[in-house]
């Protein structure tokens, strides 16, 4: 059994050090800053610099496919042709698909999967571990050793603000964003 | 001791006392009590009692925790509450008593029960960058709690109960398996996309509040909507969600007329899994191996003991940003 474990482990591993080498290749000697391919979702300014106020340089359609080659907050770079310039990341979709449609057919990218784990995991602790399913979750039956020791890792307020204070964090005053309005958004649900 | 029969029994109770006023001349005005008192038991005015919310949630997140415990890290469960803490001091419940932890699954999902209680799989948090992503998946699930969405699927439960206890009243555990039965029908669309994409807009909010870069979730959103569908360990979410793309389209949506007023924040380093920890050894063990790092072929399921349970499927309550 090991053995599979080993051998699964190994072809991740195998698979992923191929990624690497590809993304070498497309991004150079860039490393971590790849250029990754992106879609455009919905049509954008692109901007010289990621702020709002800034100069436009360009315009990308809905569809129009680039590569992704910084990003910052909410903004990414995105080269496209010969025009490159910031816009929103929720206005791109990463990997080398066209529009969130074709999304739920499972069409991720080598690129984009390579973007997703950031792979400084523990490959090896996580490989076997199996995963929830709704049967798991119906047949779940309550713990209460586990809600004992949850318990026992309650944070205070204070204790809150303390990690807070000792990362850096200070509070902001921000408003609750107003919904869009939803086509068919009933169940009660306050906005 | 679990909701239902703190249901039944309430509604035992009160209409005893109905019985004891009103002589039992008049079984039809009776009827219509009971069917009121069904209802209001969950109801309420506003919704169920915080009390009840916390009975719930326990109850709904004790049974998750039976089916994966925590990863056995306790620093790493501290620090999870301690971000969690913060980001749910910044809504409008931050007084609950507020419970975060790490699940030892390979399945990339977080669950939110009532009343607090927010757990969230190791699964998603080994593909978390840094800690603003951490809290963007926190307080997406903050979000359902504070805006009690899992109520909302709790107020068409309790119509459902009344209707049962009408057509069931002198069959308790008839009634019970109906709750269980059309109960996980209507939770599974219990919550429109509108909670998901509700929660998720109140999660870039509370991260922004509490200083962090606000769009920690979106970068997750884009993890996942770059997996797609076919990742396995996606599989629950897929299932129960709008797809990660259609989530950032709402939320950019919902964002881009107020850019310029989110802060920009800061990205504080995430805490890593401790190398090599695995599940939390329980007081009440699972069965040798069921989710153990180890195991790599499915285990017989354990079967609930009895049918006492609450008669709430906490798959289907559990509200995730990732899981319904």
């Amino acid at each position: 059994m090991l053995k599979v474990v080993r051998g699964i482990v190994g072809g991740v591993v195998r698979q992923f050090a191929g990624r690497l080498s590809v993304l070498c290749l497309v991004a150079g000697m860039a490393g971590v800053s790849l250029a990754e391919p992106v879609t455009i979702e919905r049509d954008s300014a692109l901007r010289a610099e990621p702020r709002t106020d800034a100069g436009v340089v360009g315009n990308l359609a809905q569809g129009a496919a680039g590569n992704a080659v910084a990003r910052q907050g909410a903004w990414v770079q995105v080269k496209s042709g010969a025009v490159t310039g910031w816009l929103y990341s929720f206005n791109v979709r990463f990997g080398a698909v066209s529009t969130g449609a074709g999304e739920g057919s499972g069409t991720g990218s080598a690129l984009g999967r390579v973007f997703g784990p950031r792979q400084r995991v523990n490959v090896t602790a996580t490989i076997g571990i199996r995963g929830l399913d709704e049967e798991d979750l119906k047949q779940a039956k309550l713990d209460a050793g586990q809600l004992q020791e949850l318990d026992g890792f309650a944070a205070s307020l204070e204790q809150a603000e303390a990690h807070a204070n000792q990362v850096g964090l200070s509070a902001n005053q921000v408003e609750y964003l107003a919904q869009p309005a939803q086509s068919g958004g009933e169940s009660g649900v306050q906005q | 001791m679990t909701l239902l029969h703190n249901f039944q029994a309430r509604a035992l109770v009160l209409a005893l006392g109905i019985f004891t006023a009103a002589s039992a001349s008049a079984q039809s005005i009776d009827l219509n009590r009971i069917f009121s008192i069904g209802r209001d038991a969950v109801t309420a005015v506003t919704g169920v009692s915080e009390e009840e919310e916390l009975t719930m949630g326990r109850e709904i997140a004790g049974r998750m925790l039976g089916a994966a415990p925590m990863v056995n890290d306790a620093a790493l469960q501290t620090y999870v509450n301690r971000v969690g803490r913060w980001v749910a001091a910044q809504s409008e419940r931050a007084d609950l008593p507020w419970r975060f932890a790490v699940i030892n699954t390979a399945s990339i999902n977080a669950f939110a029960a009532p009343g607090g209680y927010v757990l969230l799989t190791r699964g998603l948090y080994d593909i978390l960058d840094n800690e603003s992503q951490l809290a963007g998946v926190l307080a997406h699930e903050i979000g359902h709690v504070v805006r009690r969405h899992h109520v909302t699927v709790l107020q068409k439960s309790a119509a459902l109960s009344a209707g049962a206890q009408l057509a069931q009243r002198d069959n308790r555990s008839a009634l019970v398996n109906n709750m269980i039965g059309t109960g996980a029908e209507v939770f599974a669309r219990g919550l429109d996309k509108s909670a998901e994409y509700e929660a998720d807009a109140i999660g870039v909010v509370l991260a922004a509040r509490a200083g962090y870069n606000p769009f920690g979730l979106i970068d997750v959103l884009h993890k996942l909507a770059a997996r797609g569908a076919s990742d396995g360990s996606l599989a629950l979410l897929f299932k129960t969600h709008p797809p990660p793309g259609e989530r950032l389209g709402q939320l950019g949506e919902a964002l881009t007329p107020n850019m310029a007023r989110l802060p920009a924040g800061t990205n504080p380093d995430i805490r890593r899994v401790a190398a090599g920890a695995g599940p939390m050894r329980a007081a009440q063990p699972l069965p040798e191996g069921a989710r153990g790092l180890t195991a790599q072929q499915p285990q017989e399921k354990s079967k609930p003991k009895d049918g006492g349970g609450i008669g709430i499927d906490p798959g289907q309550l559990l509200r995730g940003i990732f899981g319904r």
